[in-house]
Order: structure tokens, then sequence, then C-alpha cells
């Protein structure tokens, strides 16, 4: 039987139809719905259109009473056969064009007489009076585009939509979160920036006045390209929720519908947007779009990371297209662009949706909050034991210890530099030229640009930043203990308390002391390296990929490396301590040899990951400075072993950890013994390391650093030692091996109590105060020109990094009292060694104008402190060779400051870009002074230069004035010279030529970091791929080689 | 490996960690002794030596005259730059000085200025710097100082009638000084307001008229302490003959020190020494005053206990005339402690007046005298006393031609005392020598004809130690 098909006709025959229907003809409806504006529903059906019937026949039962039903048929299926059997009469049009826009724009065309357009997708179900509500709410608010509440049609009351905003790069923004529950919390009326066109009523006026929607924004962006439009012609856009209209969840679009969409976004953005805003807002949209891009690609999601660039490019291509549609919406606006940003909200809708949907962060979130609380009742139920409150009683006492770090700041004494700002660090990163000391042509520490990425992360307070480093640091070194003990002495007891002594040995509190940074975070990084080089050596097993352990543990070496380069040798360090007790421990050579071999991995690993840098090292200059060696050696061997080179750990205390030690390696038997001796070994080795520059009496390394390797390995022997006693002690009879493992026992006690007395000060006895902010004033005396400051003293005193000459250290610090900045200084060169002479000739009495001869280097003050920190303490000694040696100089005017250290003003200082006359190239010596006289304009006709105060370079370019020839020479032996000075121009800074170095080298380090970490996340992938699905992954440690026998018979 | 073998494992290690740490706990550094005062270091120098007092202008209270002399074997190169204030444009001249040579300048030859301060800076060769002051008849010889002082002690003054004593604070420096003194007497404290706070501006010699400020004590000890910056100090003391009292006796402040040593003194025929101890701390001080006669003899050591902040004479009737002597004082605290010789009738007129010197706290190897004779015609000797309690050969050195040449060679006694007669060694007064002794001696210079002076030498510091 033939269904009673409903009226196909093409388009002005339907036309005609459709204004019959729509009042033209007569008219049986009573005199109330007479009143009623006309309304035409549109449904535009392409594709399979599967719910076509649904959406139908909700129209169908829908109270609006004029309400005339138009299916757009832009699809190749004959929809009459399924619109009669639902909706008789309705309009069926079938259309040539695909899409939804383009069969929505048929309506302009097809459609007269009605006031408003219903548009509605096949997958909606619009409540009976939706409509209705729509058409009042038109009028009532005098919006010309009104959207529904859309829900889900299965569940109603899970929300779909309700308007959405956007940013000012055009991103879409939902305040609904996903299958949140409709509470009424989203039901007032309010202007949107747009509204889907899943259903939306439009005045029909305005839809032909806009030219109907843009078919090249289909899909993802007709509507917000349509909204957008209107709202640029004053018309307004709001949402009304109670009209309700259920949408059917549909599966997420296609990658090329995905694609097609962000072309579309940037399309509608660069079609909309004013061109004087769209001058910052292409940039900023280019840097998010490429950011998420690389993060995508990082998540190896290369499709939707090539969307994003091809968003970009595809417009590109279509710039012909793009003009036009811009020249007709530009054409067309009556509101200013500033009207149409304030209703855009700030900030970035793209983080808020990557973090939505791209990490399905609320999946995530829900996960990790069922995750945490899983781990939270295990912890909860774990702290509970004896363990749990020694380790949390450890931790209770460092964050006690450290409430002055906490509380008041962290000191910049030592290695502790303030941090400058982000950009500033980040500019320091990526200058091809150092501007540390004296200048000088090498790579830049990544310390700088891990600064600034742990800034940024800590909301911009680097001093907040750096104080959680410091004050995490032992329960984070404490966790690495636990960690690297469980496969060698077993989890539980053992583990805990290798965590324990870890984390009360007196190396990190006294590096905190002295601001040893770079010894600090060696500290933290050693178990960690540790248990990686063990791994790949084959000493025990791990349950992640060789590849991935590798990855980590060159991050690891790396990590400590960046903030003190001697780290680097630290897996060296580890097995060749491993290697001297072979004999003992009866290693196999090839499991040496596979030993040796990680540590060259893991070394070599950390090398790349900080490339360039280690280039900077190749360079001519004082490499021993530059690799931190020039501290005092440490004359007592007694403090070695104590491990005790600081303020903390006095007393007996710290003898417990050597005590522990040989008593365990007497009570353990087995495997356990021979790991002991393997940790003897790396002890012996880090103290004979510690001990050698005192024994040869050269300059030191930071001794803290060099007791990492015994610390942990005499902690390590501790958790040993708990796992010897509670699985063989305990169960014998009593004997001389519970004496010892009592005497071990009073030992680890004896270090707690030291560790407790330590904290009294809550700070570590790291000083209050701190050199940095006593000669703050400094940073405002850049007014006469930039300057750097020469400190002087004794290694023990001058902060940061520092050479040394002698028994004198000197610095150089740029326009104050330094920063990160001015840490990790390139090994220099000829600037190096002029400013080192200076020191020598100062430090041997050789000179009474030692102004004279730093003035060239920019030397406006010379500090020499004769404690780190200022504060209550011992004065200057009167013999010091330097204070009595800066006495005598004639050129220098003593400043006042507070006690402890003797500060000058050069008075023959030159500022670091000045005009000098008659520029000596040789360098300045105290046996030949000379008279530099400097002036602060060129005078034309002279022999006057333009001294730059950096290293020469042939790279260094002076901007001239009209041209005129500009002749580079060397100043003073090392600096640059430009002359004639009148030719320089004054206005112009003077450059670095090779700047374009960086970039390449930038994006090779880049390159670098990606490749490792996709490397260890693509094994790690195919590894869990390989393992199966049940298989648990957190567990880290598989098959520990001493399985305790507790744990083996439970 | 079997737990034998870890217990012996763990036997060698401890006996290896207390070996060590027995090895490495000793004190293996041991007290340098290093010379203090002026002296002149190793090659290569731009060295600064600082003249505070004497006067250029003709109504001066002493005429200075600057005496450069160049005991290295390589020609050096002097600019004196004499300052008369801030205001005040300073003057430079420059000098070359020949090895083994002395070069003599009158300041009023440069700069004629009522309060100059004088600035010698020595580039190359080994070149000490004193100066001489003359008023009338007497004259005075004494080192530049070689560098600013913190704290600066004279313990030889005294403001009885005819007498003047002069405080001069010298500030080359670029930035203002403030100076405190205290005046320490046999009578305690003197701390007039006058002398406290007392302004040094840069580039300025300031002198101070102790005289009139603390009138009529016999027994004057100045200590200076600076509050601010940067000053170097010097006293003259000068006595008109009054009560048969005369001559002109130049100081330069010294640190105080625990011992000191005094290798020239004799009393008898008209020659007196005083031996003036000045404690300006708040204890009491106890002090052995020891002598070392030429003679085949010994003295008793004095003991003496200096109260605080008192100034004392020590009774030197004990050493028996016309012996010389050197005297050597050990203090439990750091004092000041300066010897005043006078010669008086029946001592020649022409060899006349009055000496002091703040003696030798250090001993050192190598010392330079400049010049080796006051005039043609003067009476120049040294003394030598060993600082270490052990004999030491000596020999004194002029460079001649730049090569070192011998004049003489001597022995110092562990115990004892040595007198070397420069006057028969060295014809013109236009000579730098050298003393270079084998081990640490203290050395001092007297010098007769005209007048009477005394001062030690400088320290050649390129292995004073």
């Amino acid at each position: 039987m033939e269904p009673d098909l409903p009226p196909t006709r093409p388009g002005a025959e339907l036309g005609a139809e459709l204004g019959a229907e729509l009042g033209d003809g007569p008219r049986d409806e009573p005199e109330e719905a007479a009143a009623a504006p006309a309304v035409v529903a549109v449904v535009v059906a392409h594709g399979d259109a599967r719910h076509l019937e649904e959406c139908l026949h909700a129209l169908a039962g829908s109270d609006y009473p004029d309400l005339t039903v138009l299916v757009i048929a832009a699809t190749d299926d004959d929809l009459a056969i399924r619109v009669a059997p639902v909706l008789p009469k309705a309009f069926v049009r079938p259309v040539t064009v695909r899409g939804f826009a383009a069969g929505a724009n048929d309506a302009i065309a097809t459609v007269a007489g009605a006031p408003f357009l219903l548009f509605c997708h096949t997958d909606v179900v619009p409540e009976p009076t939706a409509i209705r509500v729509l058409v009042e709410e038109a009028y009532r608010s005098n919006a010309a585009i009104i959207g529904p509440k859309l829900v889900d049609v299965a569940r109603p009351e899970i929300l779909r939509e309700v308007g959405w905003s956007i940013d000012r790069f055009g991103v879409a923004h939902s305040e609904i979160e996903r299958d949140e529950l409709d509470q009424e919390q989203h039901d007032a009326v309010r202007d949107v920036f747009f509204v889907s066109d899943a259903c939306v009523l439009i005045r029909a006026d305005l839809f032909s006045e806009l030219g109907g929607f843009d078919p090249e924004c289909d899909p993802g962006a007709r509507a917000l390209d349509l909204c957008w439009r209107a709202r640029l012609a004053a018309a307004r856009v709001i949402v009304a929720p109670d009209a309700r209209v259920g949408h059917f969840e549909e599966d997420g679009p296609h990658e090329s519908d995905r694609a097609l969409a962000q072309r579309h976004r940037v399309r509608a953005l660069l079609t909309n947007t004013a061109a004087a805003r769209l001058l910052w807002i292409i940039p900023m949209a280019m840097v998010l779009h490429f950011a998420e891009a690389l993060v995508f690609l990082l998540r190896r999601r290369r499709d939707r990371s090539a969307a994003l660039v091809g968003a970009w490019t595809g417009n590109l291509r279509n710039l012909g297209s793009l003009r036009a549609s811009r020249a007709r919406a530009q054409a067309a606006r009556v509101v200013p662009d500033r009207e149409i940003h304030a209703l855009q909200f700030r900030g970035s809708a793209r983080v808020s949706n990557y973090m939505t949907s791209s990490l399905h962060a609320d999946a995530h979130m829900r996960s990790w909050s069922q995750r945490g609380r899983s781990v939270a009742d295990s912890a909860s139920s774990q702290f509970r034991t004896w363990r749990g409150l020694l380790l949390i009683g450890m931790v209770a006492l460092v964050v006690v210890g450290s409430r002055g770090l906490l509380l008041d700041r962290l000191s910049a004494v030592g290695q502790f530099a303030p941090w400058p700002g982000v950009s500033d660090l980040l500019r320091s990163f990526t200058s091809e030229w150092r501007f540390a000391e004296l200048g000088a042509h090498s790579p830049a520490p990544p310390l700088l640009a891990l600064a600034a990425l742990l800034r940024i992360l800590g909301l911009g307070s680097g001093d907040l930043v750096r104080s959680l480093i410091v004050v995490g640091a032992i329960p984070v070194a404490a966790f690495g203990a636990a960690r690297a003990a469980r496969p060698i002495a077993g989890a539980g007891w053992p583990s805990v308390v290798a965590a324990f002594a870890y984390g009360i040995v007196p190396v990190p509190r006294n590096a905190i002391a002295s601001g040893a940074l770079g010894p600090l975070m060696l500290y933290v990084a050693a178990p960690f390296v540790f248990l990686a080089l063990v791994t790949l050596g084959g000493l025990v097993t791990f349950r992640w990929p060789r590849r991935r352990i590798a990855v980590l543990g060159g991050v690891g070496v790396a990590g400590a490396a960046t903030f003190w380069p001697l780290a680097i040798a630290l897996p060296v360090v580890l097995v060749v301590g491993m290697l001297v007790v072979a004999p003992l421990t009866r290693d196999a050579s090839a499991r040496l040899v596979t030993m040796l071999r990680s540590a060259a991995v893991l070394s070599g690993l950390a090398l790349v990951l900080l490339f360039p840098w280690p280039l900077a090292f190749l360079a001519g200059g004082d490499r021993i400075g530059a690799l931190g060696i020039g501290y005092d050696p440490i004359d007592s061997f007694g403090s070695l072993l104590r491990l005790t080179v600081g303020p903390n750990g006095s007393g007996l205390g710290p003898w417990a950890f050597l005590v522990v030690g040989l008593a365990v390696t007497v009570m353990a038997s087995g495997e356990r013994a021979v790991w002991c001796l393997r940790l003897w070994g790396i002890a012996l080795v880090g103290w004979i390391v510690a001990a050698v520059p005192a024994w040869v009496g050269s300059a030191s390394p930071d001794v803290a650093g060099m007791l990492v390797p015994a610390a942990l390995a005499l902690a390590l022997i501790a958790g040993i030692g708990v796992a010897t006693f509670v699985d063989e002690v305990r169960r014998g009879g009593l004997g001389w091996r519970h004496v010892l493992a009592a005497v071990s026992a009073a030992g680890l006690a004896l270090a707690a109590f030291t560790f407790v007395g330590d904290t009294a000060g809550g700070r570590w006895h790291q000083p209050s105060g701190d050199w940095n902010s006593t000669l703050s004033w400094m940073r405002a005396q850049r007014d006469r020109g930039s300057f750097r400051v020469l400190w002087v003293g004794s290694p023990g005193s001058v902060p940061g990094a520092f050479h040394r000459t002698g028994e004198t250290a000197f610095a150089l610090t740029n326009e104050g009292p330094g920063d990160l900045r001015d840490a990790l200084p390139a090994p220099g060169g000829a600037g190096f060694a002029a400013a080192r002479d200076a020191v020598e000739q100062l430090a041997d009495n050789r000179t009474s104008r030692i102004g004279r001869v730093v003035g060239p280097m920019a030397v406006r003050y010379i500090a020499a402190p004769q404690r780190p920190a200022p504060g209550p303490g011992a004065p200057a000694a009167p013999d010091d060779p330097v204070v009595a040696a800066l006495a005598r100089q004639l050129d220098l005017r003593q400043l006042e400051v507070v006690a402890g250290m003797v500060l000058y003003e050069n008075v023959a200082w030159i500022p670091g870009r000045a005009v000098v006359a008659d520029v000596p190239r040789s360098r300045p010596t105290g046996v030949t002074p000379f008279d530099v006289r400097t002036s602060g304009v060129a005078r034309p006709g002279t022999r006057d230069s333009v001294v730059w105060s950096q290293q020469y370079s042939d790279d260094w370019q002076a901007p001239s004035r009209a041209r005129a020839p500009v002749t580079q020479q060397r100043a003073f032996g090392w600096a640059n010279g430009f002359s004639p000075a009148a030719a320089v121009s004054e206005a112009d800074a003077i450059t670095f030529a090779k700047q374009w170095w960086r970039w390449p080298l930038l994006l090779m380090q880049l390159a670098i970091v990606i490749g490792l970490a996709r490397r260890a996340l693509r094994r790690g992938r195919r590894a869990r791929r390989s393992r199966g699905a049940h298989e648990p992954v957190a567990d880290l440690v598989t098959a520990p080689v001493v399985v305790p026998a507790e744990e083996s018979s439970s | 490996m079997s737990r034998s073998g870890r217990v012996v494992f763990v036997a060698l290690l401890i006996i290896a960690f207390v070996l060590v740490t027995i090895a490495t706990g000793r004190d293996k550094s041991t007290p340098v002794a290093v010379a203090t005062g002026p002296r002149i270091d190793g090659g290569g120098t731009l060295a600064s030596w600082y003249c505070a007092e004497g006067t250029s202008s003709p109504d001066g209270r002493a005429d200075e005259e600057i005496v450069m002399g160049n005991v290295g074997a390589a020609p050096s190169r002097a600019t004196i730059t004499v300052f008369g204030g801030s205001e005040v444009a300073p003057v430079r001249r420059e000098y070359d000085i020949a090895p083994g040579r002395v070069v003599r300048v009158r300041v009023a030859d440069i700069a004629v200025q009522a309060e100059p301060g004088v600035l010698v800076e020595v580039r190359g060769g080994a070149t000490a710097v004193e100066h001489r002051i003359q008023r009338g008849s007497d004259v005075a010889l004494g080192p530049c100082a070689r560098e600013p002082a913190d704290q600066a002690n004279f313990a030889s003054g005294t403001t009885l009638r005819g007498a003047e004593v002069w405080l001069a604070l010298f500030n080359p420096f670029p930035d203002d000084a403030v100076v405190d003194a205290a005046v320490t007497t046999g009578e305690g404290l003197r701390a007039p307001g006058a002398l406290q706070g007392i302004v040094v501006p840069r580039f300025t010699r300031v002198s101070v008229p102790l005289h009139d400020l603390v009138p009529r004590a016999d027994l004057l000890a100045v200590s200076t302490s600076v509050r601010r910056g940067r000053v170097v100090a010097e006293q003259s003391v000068a006595l008109d003959g009054t009560d048969g009292r005369g001559g002109l006796a130049l100081s330069l402040g010294a640190a105080t020190a625990r011992e000191w040593r005094f290798p020239a003194g004799i009393t008898g025929s008209g020659r007196t020494e005083r031996l003036v101890l000045a404690n300006s701390g708040s204890r009491d001080v106890r002090v052995t005053v020891g002598f070392v006669l030429d003679a085949a003899a010994a003295v008793e050591p004095v003991a003496v206990i200096i109260p605080g902040a008192t100034a004392l004479a020590v009774d030197l009737s004990r050493v028996p005339p016309d012996i010389g002597f050197a005297t050597v004082v050990r203090a439990r605290r750091p004092i000041a402690a300066e010897m005043i010789g006078a010669s008086t009738p029946p001592q020649g007129a022409d060899v006349r007046g009055l000496a002091s010197d703040l003696g030798v706290t250090r001993g050192a190897r190598r010392w330079a005298i400049v010049p080796a004779r006051l005039t043609a015609t003067s009476l120049d000797a040294l003394a030598l006393v060993s600082a270490d309690g052990r004999r030491h050969r000596v020999q004194i050195v002029r460079q001649v031609r730049g090569r070192a040449r011998v004049l003489a060679r001597a022995v110092v006694p562990a115990v004892g005392r040595t007198t070397i007669d420069l006057a028969r060694l060295v014809g013109s007064p236009d000579v730098a020598v050298e003393v270079r002794a084998h081990g640490p001696v203290a050395v001092e210079r007297v010098s007769s004809r005209p007048g009477f002076t005394r001062s030690h030498a400088v320290v050649h510091a390129g292995t004073g130690r």
C-alpha cells in the first residue's frame, strides 16, 4: 500500500504554496492562532537522518499554533516516504547541495512571509512547548537568534547545551560540564555568544540579510559564524532554557570533520574579527594552536596535531574565499569590535577545553579521585603502623626544621641565588651570548629554562618555588632511598629504615645551610640514579623496560647536573665503587662490564639531554671553576666519615652511620652481605674522592656533593641491616648479632636525636639574611650606566658561582648583587684571564689602583664579604689579605654596609657602554697604570672609541650613524672597542650577529628531549600492550633479588 | 665472601679510618710570622707609600723631604703626589730611581702646602720610601706608611713645657674619613671632645695639636681608631730645648702587639732611653721587659703590670751605662711600646737630639736601609737582634750595576745583638743597602750628626716570611 506522500515541489512552486500556508490564502485556524507569528521549522536532513521520524513526530506534537514544517532533503534518499507517515502536512524539498549550511540557506529563497525560521537537525526532539517559548522569548527579549536548552533524549535530566561563549581566539566554551545534571541551574534567560544550530529560532529577515549560514564554515563553525555576524549586525543572541529540546547523543565527530571544524573555527575568527585586533589575535592564537599541536604530537595524536596546524594552512590556501567572506561580514558591521570583545571571556578556552575534552580530565579526575581514595585508604592503614609513623615523623620534623625557610624566606647564600622573572630567564636562555661575568659566546645552561618552567608552575613566585625545592629535597630523596632499597633489602621496614636513614644524614642539611643547591639536587637524584644503574647493570630486575629506565636515569643525572655539572660523574663513581670491591663480591666480569656500560649510558644520555651546554666546557678559560671546583678542601677525614661538613650534625650522632654500616656488614649474610660490600665500595670511593683535594693540596668541589654517594650507601646498608634482623637475627637465639643489631639501632636513634636537634632553629642553620638583600639598592644604580660587582674573598664567603686564584675566590655579577643568570658562568676566555689577573694583582699586593685595572670591566663595586651572609658573627680578621689589600687601593671609595662585608665603590669605573679616549689595546696592569678618560658624548674628529664591556667577539656589531664606517678593535686586551665613537649611533643597541645560530640549537635541544621522551613512552606502551590488560602497572619492582622471608611466606 | 672475611674487611676499615682520621686531624698549619709595618712587596708592583707628617711651607713646623731608595736590581719609577686638600688639585712629579740608589725630594720643591699629604707610587724595582723632617737643626727620619690602618698607637708623647706633639692624619683616598683619638697618660685615659669625630676629608692631611688639647702630661700615649674611611697616622714630637731637652722625633703609628723588640739602646754619657708602655685596654696587662747586653753580662728582666688605660715608663736604671743593649718587651695582651732616646750634653752639639722608635714586632729576613747614610758626614749604624732566638748570618748588600755586592757579613747571635757601622761601608748618602739574613732578625738604624734619629728599617717582603 502506497503511503500518503507529502508534496514534493520545486522551489518557486513550494514558495507559493508555503506563502499560502502562511497566510496569503484563506485560513481555517481560530482567532487566537491567527495572532501568533508564523514559524517555519526548517529540518535539514543530510546523511542518514536516523532520527528524522522522532524529530518530525515531536514537531507534529508542538503546541505552537502556526507552525509549518519544511524538510530540506540534502541527501540522495527519498525522504518523502519517511516524512509522510509521520507528518503528512510537511513539505519536503529535495536539494542538490550537501551539508547543513547549504541546505538551510535554501530556505532563504524557499520561505516567504514567515517572520521566524526554526532550523532543526534531524536528531532533535523539541518538547511541545519549546517553539512557543522560543517565539515568546524572541519578542520579550527582542532577540534575533534564540536557542533552547538541549538535553539528552534518553536521559532528559542530563544537560547537553545551554548556549556558548567564546574566548578572544574564537574557541568555544560551555559553562556546563560533561553529563551535568539539569537542576535548573542554567534556567535563566541570558545572552550568549552563540547557540547551536541543532535547534535554533532565527528572525527570518536577519537570516536573509546575513546571507544565511556560511557554507565554508560547515562543519564546525557555522553557528558560531552566523551568530558572530549577527552580533556584528547588532542582533541579540540569547538562550531560553525554558524551551527544552531533546538531542540524541551522536558519536564524536570523525577525524576529518574535526580537522575541518578546526579550520572553520579559524576561518570564523579571521572573518569576524576587526583588522586592528587581528594584529595581536593571530600571533597569539597561532602560539596556542601550535602549543596544543605539540602536546598532541607528544601524545602521539598526530591526526589532531595535524588538524591544528592544518587549520591555519588550509585558510592560507583559501585566502580569496576568506577575503570575500570577511568583506561581507565587515560590511554588515554596525557594532565596534571592542563591544564584541567585551562579550568574549578572557583567557583561553583552549586550555579548559583541552583539560575537559582532550585529556578527558573529568574521567581522569574521577579516576584519580578513585585512585586517591584508594591510596589514601591504603596509606591511612599503612601510616597507622609504626613504619608509617616513623616516616610521618621524619617528614614532620623536616617541616618543623624548615619552618623558617617556609614562613620567612630562603636566603640567597651560596648557590641559592634569587631567580629573576620568567621573561628574563627565557631571554637569557635563548640568547646566543651569555651575559654572565664578562660575557661569552657560549650555550646557556638549561637551568635557566628549568627555572623559568618551575617559576611558571609556581604561579610566578620564584621564592616559593625555591623554598619548596629546598624543603622538599629531603622527603623526595627519602622516597628515592626507599625505592632504591626495595629491590636490595626488600619492602616494608628495610626500605622505610633506609629512607629514614637517608633523610637524617647531615649532608642535605649542611647543603641547605651553605646554599649548596647543586649537591642538594644530587642528593635527591642519587637514589633514583643508583636504582637505574643497578637495574641496567642486571643486579636487580625491574618491571619497566630498560630503555625507559635508561632514559629516566639519564634524566635524573641531567637534572642534578643542571644544578651541579660534576653530578654527571655520579654513575661512574657508583660503578667504580662496586668495581673496587669486585674481588670481594665476586661479581662476574661480564656484569661489571655491563655496569660500566650502563654508567656510560646514563652519563651519556645526561650529556645529550643537556646539549649544547656541555660544549661550553670545551672552551678555554677556567674550566675547573666552571665545574664548581674552588672550595677549600676538608682536611679532617673524620668530618668526611661523619658526613658532616657544616654546622648541622654536630656531636657523636653522625658517627652512628659508620657504626651501623660496619655492624651490618658483619651481621648480614648471603646476597645481603654482597650488597653491603658493594655499598661499602661506593662509600669508600666517595670518601676518597672527597679527601683527595686535601691530600694533594688542590681546590675541592663542594664537599657536600662529594659525600652523597657515601650517604646513600650507608643508608641502604642500614636498610639491609633491618632486613637481616627481621629475617635472620630475630629468629635465631640470642647472640652477638643481637648485640650488633642493638648497637645499630642505638646508633640510628642517636643520629635521629642529632637530626631533631638541628630542627631547633627552623632554618637548618642557614643564615636568615643574605648579601643579595643587603645590596639590593645596587639595582637602582643603573641610571649611570650598566655595571658589575666584583666579589672577592675566601671561597666560603663569596656567594654564587666563583673562580679561585690562589687562596682568593672571586666572582662577577651584573647590574647588582647577582641572580641565577650569573650562576654557572661559562669558563670564559680573555675576559676571564683579565679578571683573574686583576684579582691576583690585588691579592698579591701588586697594585694600589685596582679600580683602574677593573674599571674597563665596568666594575663599579667591589665587595669583600667575610662571611656567607650578614648578621652577627666574628668580624673580619685584621690581617685578612684581601681586606688589607683593598684598604690600600687609592681609587676605591669605601661604602658603609653591615658588619661582615667591606664594600668599595670604584671611582675609576667605566660604564658597560662608554665613550673612552685613547683606548689601549693591551690589558691594564697594576704596574703600568693608565688614565682612562671617559666622556658622555662622542667628540667628532677625535680618537674616541665606544667601549662595549663584553668579551671581544667579531660578531658584536655597533650600529653606525648615517652609514658611517665603524671599525671594531680589541680594547683593553679583551673587550670590544668601536671607533670612531662619533660614527656609532647612540640610540641603537650594540648587537650580537650570531643570535640566529641559537635557534637551530634550541630546536635540536627540543628535538632531543622530545625524541627521548617519545622513545621512553613508546616502549612503555608496547610493553603494556604485550603484558595484557590484567597485569597491574602500579608496582614498580617485580622481582627483588632478595625477598624477605616474611613476604615470601605470606 | 665468608663472615670471617667480612670481619677482617671491617677490621681493616676501622684501622684505616682511625689512622687516616688521626693523621688528617692534626693541625699541620703552622703560624707564619709575617713582618708588620712598612714593607716592600715583590716584583711587578705598583706600591703606594703614604707620608703623613711634615710641612712644605716656609713657616711650617717641620720641613719634609721624601727619601726613596731602590734596593732591588731593576730600576723603578716613582710618582710623588702632593695633596693639599680636597679642594686643591694635587701636584705630581715623576722620578726614576736606579738600583742601589737613593733619590731625595723636598716636598716644598713640588708644592708649597701648609698641610701637605704625600703619596708616592712606585712601579718596578724594590724601592722603600722614607721621609725626613727637619726643624732647625733637629732631624727625624722614618719610613712612610704602606697602608692605612684602622688603629694606630703612639707612646712617645710628652706635653710638658716646651714640647709640641702633632698628630698628623692623612687621607689620600677618595672617601672622607672620621677618626676618634684617645690619649692615655700616667694618670689614666683622657678623651677630649676635640679628639672625637675628627673629620679627615678625602685627599687631605689634618694636623691635631695634642699639646694644646692635653697639656702638661709627662707621658702621653695616643691611640687612634677609624670610625669611617681610611687614614694614615703619624706623630711628631718636638722639644724646644727647655730644661735642656731638645730635638725632633717622628713615629709611624702601629698596631698593638704582644712582643716588641728595640735593638738599638744605650745609656750614659748624656744618652738616655725611656721605654713607654701604653695599655689602652680596660684590663691590666702583665709585661716582662728583658735586656740583651753587648757585654758579657746579664740584667734581670723587669716585670711590670700596666693598669688599664694607663701609660707608664719602665725603669731602665738597672741597665749598665755605656753598654749597648737591646730590649725585648713581652706582654700578656697587646700593648703599644715605644723607646725614646735623647742625646744631651756632654754629647756634642751636632749629635744632640731626640729619637723615638715604635720597635719591631716581627722579625724578617730582608730589610731595606734607605738611605744608608743620612748625610755624607753622619754617623749611621745598624743594630740587629735575632727574632727567633737562633743564630743567623747576615749580609749587607748593595746593588751595583745590576748585581748584588756584599759589603759586609756578620752574625747575629741567638742571644745578643750585632751592630754594623754603615759609615765604614758606604760613603755616599745616596746609596741604599739591604740587610739579608738567613733567619728572622729585627733591624734598627741609628743616625746622628746632624741631630739624632732612630727608626726601624723597612722590611723587604719578597722573602719576608
